[in-house]
């Protein structure tokens, strides 16, 4: 990953001009549910997403 | 937005600086003629100082509106339009060509309609949101226009198929110097309504209707600076375009010193600001209309710094206020209505630390940018030269005054609004203190990166933004001869130093006395008692104090001379073409003549057997009659 980061840098040029994209549609999809700050977005809807992975696991085993 | 900021740290530190230029094309857009539009990035010294900058504050903001939009009820709404506002002011910047330039045009400009226009509840936002989209309007169709002129001269839009085309044009000596004069002059105009310039600056202090973070990232630090990018990217075409250049430089200067005169008299703490920021707009214009596109962009980003950190701090004041005053209470910005929040130190002391960049305090930011603007128009010298020098001086007093007033009227002295409005005031939560402390270092130090070649003098030799930026501005000055005023200077002699230290000196002394002057005036209730005293006759405001109180009547007269008249054809277009030829005459004509004629013909249709046998045996009479005429003939 860190390779792809510092090797790949038309990649990483995508990264900072969709970045704030990403931050829009979050904040326009889940914001109302969400209320988080972009800045913080994205960890919190990964952390999200791992609570719910971790729910899943718990349901199924 | 944190982590956009460390990606283009990345980016800045690795291939940057090793003068490499990235380049990549996502997938191809329009293709049509000889018109071959992709949507593609261009990352060269420029746009990755941009993409620094925007990056870099916008994270800054981000975290401080966490603490300022806490309460807001549409919290995700306002980060939403922030973050699109981040995406197309980056498409902006990183576009690789003229036509994507323009998409993030427009979406910076719809972001700032919607974001103007955000507490949508009270009609003095939405006004100003109105007002800002269409002003902006009128700019962008002198962009298209001079974007349709370089496409007709070069048969191109890309940056790097202009690069080639003026190149080649300027060897054959093909270049059409009206038609690119033209280009520049519509494209400039463009930059007007952007960067708020006369006769578009307009819509910018109405624009302070929206909240603060707004006004601190977008009509400060960097929206309004789109314009400034515009020119140092075409710089190439600017510099074959000297007499564009010279209404750019006239109206940058003419700007600085308008918006400077009617920021004396402000009492709104952002309108200060806003027409300062149009002020300082201006002295950038005028380094590009002098060909120093490199000191344009230096002011750029170090009024990022130290604009972004007043705005900021004066909505940590307005925040405290609004405790007790209430949201959207005028008084919580009227700076007549403060005094003392000197309580409040980490907003006080950073907010005088942004004063003293923004008045040119020396050896802070704003000193070293603003210095050596005036410095090139001075170094110009021919009359021109002199008068834009002239007219830049006369707005850095300006600016050093309305600084200090605003300062000493908001912070020391005696506070004059409502006691529990002071007794509540507090200072701002951990994270809007944190980037006004980081934001007030860089207003410090962010102009240490150029400083003057007179320093060299004491051995002080800095050079590094001049040099990051040297390899943007490499093609149009090699096109340039070496007498034209447009070179950007490399070697300075003997006495070009010596008349920099004295420019150095002027500047110094004229921003330490009046930053003194307004200081102690504004500081003390006394001395603020026998200033009103001696503005006002029976408390009314007199003569030319009135005309710059009232902003010079601009509002007055574009109301007067363009949305009346407007407004008085669009009312008879309304009644003449709507209400009469289309709704009376096409649609509730057409539709009287169909019941009028079908009223008619409904009475033929009786029902009755006996009426069809009248009607059958009169048509048979008259069908008779008939052929026994024509026999008879």
């Amino acid at each position: 990953m860190l390779d792809l980061l510092f090797e790949n840098h038309e990649f990483v040029l995508y990264l900072v001009a969709l970045l704030p994209l990403f931050g829009f549609l979050i904040n326009g999809f889940f914001g109302s549910r969400m209320s988080v700050a972009s800045s913080g977005a994205l960890p919190r809807v990964l952390w999200s997403l791992r609570l719910r992975w971790r729910c899943c696991c718990l349901c199924f085993r | 937005m944190v982590t956009s900021f460390a990606l283009a740290v990345l980016l800045f530190v690795f291939p940057l600086s090793d003068n490499g230029v990235i380049h990549t094309t996502a997938v191809g857009w329009i293709s049509t003629g000889g018109l071959n539009i992709s949507l593609g990035l261009y990352l060269d010294h420029l746009s990755g100082l941009y993409m620094l900058i925007i990056t870099g504050i916008g994270a800054l903001i981000h975290i401080y509106s966490i603490g300022y939009m806490k309460h807001d009820d549409a919290y995700w709404r306002y980060f939403a339009y922030l973050n699109l506002f981040l995406f197309s002011m980056l498409m902006l910047v990183l576009g690789d060509n003229l036509v994507c330039m323009f998409l993030g045009w427009e979406g910076v400009g719809l972001c700032s309609y919607l974001l103007i226009g955000f507490w949508y509840k009270h009609l003095v936002n939405t006004n100003a949101g109105m007002k800002a989209f269409l002003v902006n309007r009128v700019g962008d169709f002198g962009f298209m226009i001079g974007m349709f002129l370089i496409f007709w001269h070069f048969g191109s839009l890309n940056y790097t198929d202009l690069f080639l085309s003026v190149d080649q044009a300027t060897a054959k000596g093909a270049l059409d110097s009206s038609l690119l004069n033209w280009a520049c002059v519509c494209m400039f105009i463009g930059a007007c309504g952007k960067s708020a310039q006369i006769p578009l600056y307009v819509w910018l202090p109405d624009a302070m209707a929206g909240p603060t973070p707004v006004s601190a990232l977008i009509h400060a630090a960097t929206m309004v600076t789109a314009g400034i990018y515009m020119l140092a990217r075409m710089n190439f075409i600017y510099v074959h375009a000297e007499y564009a250049m010279t209404v750019v430089a006239v109206i940058g200067a003419s700007t600085a010193l308008f918006a400077g005169t009617i920021g004396l008299v402000q009492r709104d703490v952002k309108k200060v600001l806003a027409y300062s920021t149009v002020s300082q707009l201006g002295f950038m214009f005028l380094a590009a209309g002098l060909g120093q596109f490199n000191l344009a962009v230096f002011h750029v980003f170090t009024h990022a710094f130290f604009k972004a950190l007043l705005f900021l701090g004066s909505g940590s004041v307005i925040h405290s206020l609004e405790h007790t005053l209430g949201h959207g209470n005028p008084d919580s910005q009227d700076i007549w209505k403060m005094g003392g929040l000197k309580k409040m130190p980490v907003t006080c002391w950073t907010m005088v630390i942004g004063s003293l960049a923004l008045a040119g305090f020396p050896l802070t930011a704003g000193f070293f940018s603003k210095d050596a603007i005036l410095f090139s128009a001075f170094h110009r010298g021919d009359t021109l030269g002199w008068v834009l020098y002239g007219m830049g001086m006369v707005a850095a007093v300006c600016t050093a005054f309305y600084t200090f007033r605003m300062v000493g009227l908001t912070f020391f002295g005696q506070w004059r609004g409502n006691e529990a409005a002071y007794a509540h005031a507090d200072e701002a939560p951990g994270s809007m203190a944190v980037p006004l402390v980081i934001l007030a270092f860089f207003a410090l130090v962010a102009g240490l990166l150029w400083l003057p070649p007179a320093f060299a003098d004491l051995h002080l030799h800095s050079e590094s933004f001049k040099t990051w930026l040297d390899p943007v501005w490499a093609q149009g000055q090699a096109a340039l001869a070496a007498d034209s005023h447009l070179r950007m200077p490399q070697e300075h002699d003997a006495a070009t130093i010596a008349a920099e230290w004295m420019n150095i000196a002027i500047s110094s002394v004229v921003a330490i006395v009046m930053i003194a002057f307004a200081f102690s005036i504004y500081s003390k209730a006394g001395n603020i008692a026998k200033v009103q005293k001696l503005a006002l006759r029976d408390g009314k405001p007199t003569g030319l104090y009135t005309m710059v109180l009232n902003k010079y009547y601009v509002d007055e007269l574009y109301d007067t001379m363009i949305v009346r008249p407007l407004k008085l054809v669009s009312d008879v277009l309304f009644v003449v073409v709507d209400v009469v030829v289309i709704d009376l005459i096409l649609v509730r004509g057409t539709a009287e003549v169909v019941r009028v004629s079908s009223d008619l013909g409904r009475r033929i249709q009786t029902g009755l057997v006996r009426h069809y046998l009248y009607a059958f045996a009169v048509g048979a009479v008259i069908l008779t009659a008939l052929f026994l005429m024509i026999a008879q003939r």
